[in-house]
């Protein structure tokens, strides 16, 4: 029970301290965007977005206002900095859930758009040669070395599940032990596999 | 009492933890973990897997999630420190008192708040450490040399450090030499049971990303025994202990420069006054604690610390990291002493009470200093760099980096943030070679066959740096081969490596490089503002200065109120720069004008609050670095 204090401790410190760093990040993004800074407001809700804490109404306020500067700038590399940072702040923070996972998809058009645009502009490459372009680009952006989330956490379960099966074979009974043991490792070996 | 201190390092630990990747291996340890794969050699599968099972908290950022596995691991280890002291002196209120000593520790507080294996691997190690205390106290227990073999078998899957432990356990089991012997085959099949964890590498390791693959049996005894690093390899550094006796003298020396760095004065006294309280209380104790004082300290800085001379990176990759254990052995016998002395004043109750609660209160005072030497929580710097050059980088470029803060930066942003796909990032084998290996560019076939690479996977490197789309993070000089072809042009904290019989007009250059500015301050304004006392931070931070001042130089200015003479040069093969030292030109690097007016004044403010924040002398032991006595180690 004791414990639990401690975990409810860093639960909250978490939540306070986030809290905290997404507010004064948010405020530090306004501020600089009023002084025309918008690549520099842009990472500072980035920031606070990466500072993320569920339900916070700094998320979506981080999120909103990424998405609105972007197409103002008038610069395409600027452009493509600033979707790719909201892109790539909603990988940061995903999990078993992703927050904003709709997102990311309707940026990759925007995203894979420009970087054609931009790489047939710098290196003027042959009229045949643009459609393999986008091919390549997109391939590239779509490949996710995420492993499958389900496999995942039968890993990491699976683990604590061997590691506990064998305190118990020495501390309790060696044949239940044993039986645990050999299941959980099995699965721990195919969700490696799978994952 | 405990859960209160405990809660207090909580609030502590989180506040000044990083809330993004940290400098050092964090970008690699945060890859491995995401992709269920390997981080370099050792692999550290077990640490993998922990962290990867924090990743799926909902708060934060993933490597936010993956520091707290430092922090959760070192709230256990004082734990662990706690428990070892209430079983040796049954005294709760001076039990607090060595748990805040390590707590507000530099290198325990520092370990616990970034994304690093040492608190993980304590935890492994204090755990053993009181199974073999449990053994000696309460008597044979074949459970207990049973559980102490297989954590030796999981602690093999984290880091090898742990295996000293096996000193003082050695002890153990020659005081129960009978039951151990018989008991043995089951030490060794429990002990395998732990190792298991090992198989990680052999089914992850070709599967997904892995610095260094394990293909087969071979490779993963290469993996698992270091052997990459060559001197710096398992094996060759257990040779450590026999070699050059002197060795133990500068060990020594710098063990006392750690606890004195660690602990207050008055620590020092008290840790002496443990060591009597616990050969007086049980020689076989004493015994059996000093094995493991000793084999975390003097053997551990031997093999790893013992030489006359280190430089400032030497000190806080080994100082800063390696000894955790011995700064917990350290707060043990001063929390043993502690108790000698209250023994002392066994007949007045009211100071049984008061002294431990107090110099407790007292050791805490070090939380100040925390707060700001390793609070990390506005420590952008690594995620700010790194995230400046690949938003620089022209689309489908390839980028050549060098160390860890910039490779495993870049690998971070390609793998786990899915930032900029299409940059190709290889890492030189070494800044003098031109071998380059792919490790950014994973799974190479979408590089390989692509159009956008097709020149560089076919060799020519010429044709594909013409196009303006090969950077590299080190200053390409002799002896490199490259250096022959390529000219160096400052770009966004990185060079752009032109080929020599091309030519890029000035206006074309200064116009591209401009549209970075914003970025580059930002970065600039990080480093300034960064209060932890980091020195990798502070290594990027002054690795990027002569970039930025290139770009201070590129601003128009309306009005003219003075010339500044700017002149780097890259020395060595490292990330040595030396700036406007007269004497320093027989080093490759550049020279350039910064024409100053009011358009650039805020950026030369700006750059010189950088120096200062990231000066050497900044840096906690900087007393003692072969920079400050002038040495070459």
């Amino acid at each position: 029970m004791k414990w639990l204090l401690v975990i409810f401790v860093l639960v909250i410190s978490a939540v306070f301290v986030l809290f905290q760093n997404q507010k004064r990040l948010i405020r530090e993004g306004d501020l600089l965007l009023v002084s025309g800074k918008p690549l520099m407001a842009i990472s500072m809700y980035e920031r606070a977005l990466l500072n993320y804490v569920p339900f916070s109404p700094y998320n979506q306020e981080a999120v909103e206002k990424i998405e609105k500067l972007c197409p103002k700038l008038k610069e395409k590399e600027h452009r493509l900095f600033c979707y790719e940072t909201l892109r790539s702040a909603i990988y940061q923070i995903r999990g078993i859930y992703t927050p904003y996972s709709e997102k990311p998809q309707k940026l990759d058009k925007d995203i894979l758009l420009l970087k054609t645009e931009l790489y047939i502009q710098n290196n003027l490459p042959p009229e045949d040669k643009y459609q393999q372009i986008y091919k390549d680009l997109k391939a590239m952006q779509d490949y996710d070395p995420y492993p499958s989330v389900f496999w995942s956490i039968l890993v990491v379960l699976s683990l604590l599940g061997w590691v506990g099966s064998v305190i118990f074979m020495i501390y309790r009974s060696f044949r239940v032990g044993l039986l645990s043991f050999v299941v959980f490792f099995s699965l721990w070996v195919l969700s490696l596999y799978r994952a | 009492m405990i859960f209160l201190l405990l809660s207090v390092f909580a609030f502590f630990y989180i506040f000044s933890s990083s809330k993004v990747i940290n400098t050092g291996d964090a970008g690699e340890f945060a890859v491995g973990a995401i992709t269920l794969g390997l981080a370099h050699p050792s692999g550290y599968p077990l640490y993998m897997e922990v962290l990867k099972l924090f990743s799926f908290l909902p708060l934060g950022s993933i490597p936010f999630r993956m520091v707290l596995v430092s922090v959760v691991f070192s709230l256990l280890s004082l734990y662990m420190l706690y428990r070892l002291m209430r079983t040796l002196t049954g005294n709760a209120y001076v039990s607090l008192f060595p748990v805040a000593l390590l707590g507000v520790s530099y290198s325990f507080w520092g370990q616990s708040v970034v994304m690093k294996f040492y608190t993980l691997n304590l935890f492994i190690i204090s755990l053993l450490l009181y199974l073999g205390l449990k053994a000696i106290l309460d008597g044979y227990d074949r459970r207990l040399q049973l559980f102490a073999s297989f954590l030796l078998g999981l602690s093999l899957a984290n880091h090898h450090t742990a295996v000293l432990v096996i000193i003082p356990l050695v002890y153990v089991s020659i005081l129960y030499f009978r039951p151990f012997l018989k008991n043995l085959p089951f030490s060794i099949f429990f002990f395998l049971l732990g190792f298991l964890a090992n198989l990680h590498m052999l089914i992850r390791g070709n599967r997904v990303f892995a610095p260094n693959p394990v293909y087969d049996l071979n490779s993963f005894w290469e993996v698992f025994l270091r052997k990459p690093y060559q001197q710096g390899s398992s094996p060759e550094v257990a040779k450590g202990l026999f070699a050059d006796p002197m060795g133990y003298f500068y060990a020594l020396k710098n063990l006392f420069i750690i606890f004195k760095t660690n602990f207050p004065l008055y620590a020092f006294p008290l840790f002496l006054l443990g060591i009597l309280w616990a050969f007086r209380f049980s020689k076989k104790v004493g015994i059996y604690l000093s094995l493991f004082f000793l084999a975390y300290s003097l053997l551990l800085a031997k093999m790893t610390f013992s030489f006359p001379l280190i430089k400032a990176d030497g000190w806080y990759i080994s100082a800063h990291q390696y000894f955790l254990p011995a700064l917990f052995g350290f707060a043990l016998f001063c929390g043993l002493g502690l108790h000698l002395v209250m023994e002392l004043l066994k007949r007045t109750e009211l100071l049984k009470t008061a002294l431990p609660v107090s110099l407790s209160v007292y050791a805490l005072v070090g939380v100040f200093d925390r707060l700001i030497d390793q609070n990390f929580n506005d420590n952008y710097v690594t995620y700010s760099i790194s995230k400046s050059i690949i938003s620089s980088l022209p689309v489908g470029s390839l980028y050549l980096t060098y160390g860890d803060n910039h490779t495993f930066g870049s690998w971070y942003f390609k793998y786990l943030a899915r930032y900029r796909q299409d940059i190709c990032s290889n890492d030189y084998l070494s800044p003098d070679s031109n071998t380059l290996i792919p490790r950014g560019c994973y799974p190479q076939n979408l590089y390989k066959d692509s159009y956008i690479f097709s020149g560089f996977f076919k060799g020519n490197l010429a044709e594909f740096a013409g196009s303006g789309r090969l950077y590299s993070i080190i200053f390409l000089k002799p002896p490199n081969p490259l250096a022959e072809f390529f000219k160096n042009e400052f770009w966004v904290f990185s060079f752009a490596l032109i080929p020599k019989n091309v030519q890029i007009p000035e206006d074309v250059w200064k116009k591209r490089l401009l549209r970075y500015e914003e970025l580059e301050n930002l970065s600039m304004l990080d480093c300034a503002s960064y209060i932890t006392d980091d020195r990798f931070s502070a290594t990027l931070c002054n690795y990027s200065l002569p970039m930025f001042a290139y770009l201070i130089s590129r601003v128009e200015v309306s009005k003219q109120t003075g010339l500044l003479n700017y002149d780097v040069r890259y020395m060595g093969n490292t990330f040595r720069v030396s700036i406007n030292r007269p004497g320093d030109k027989s080093y490759p690097g550049a020279e350039f004008e910064i024409r100053v007016g009011p358009e650039n004044t805020n950026l030369i403010d700006l750059y010189n609050r950088v120096m200062q924040n990231n000066k050497l002398e900044r840096f906690i032991y900087y007393p003692y670095t072969a920079e400050a006595r002038g040495g070459s180690r």
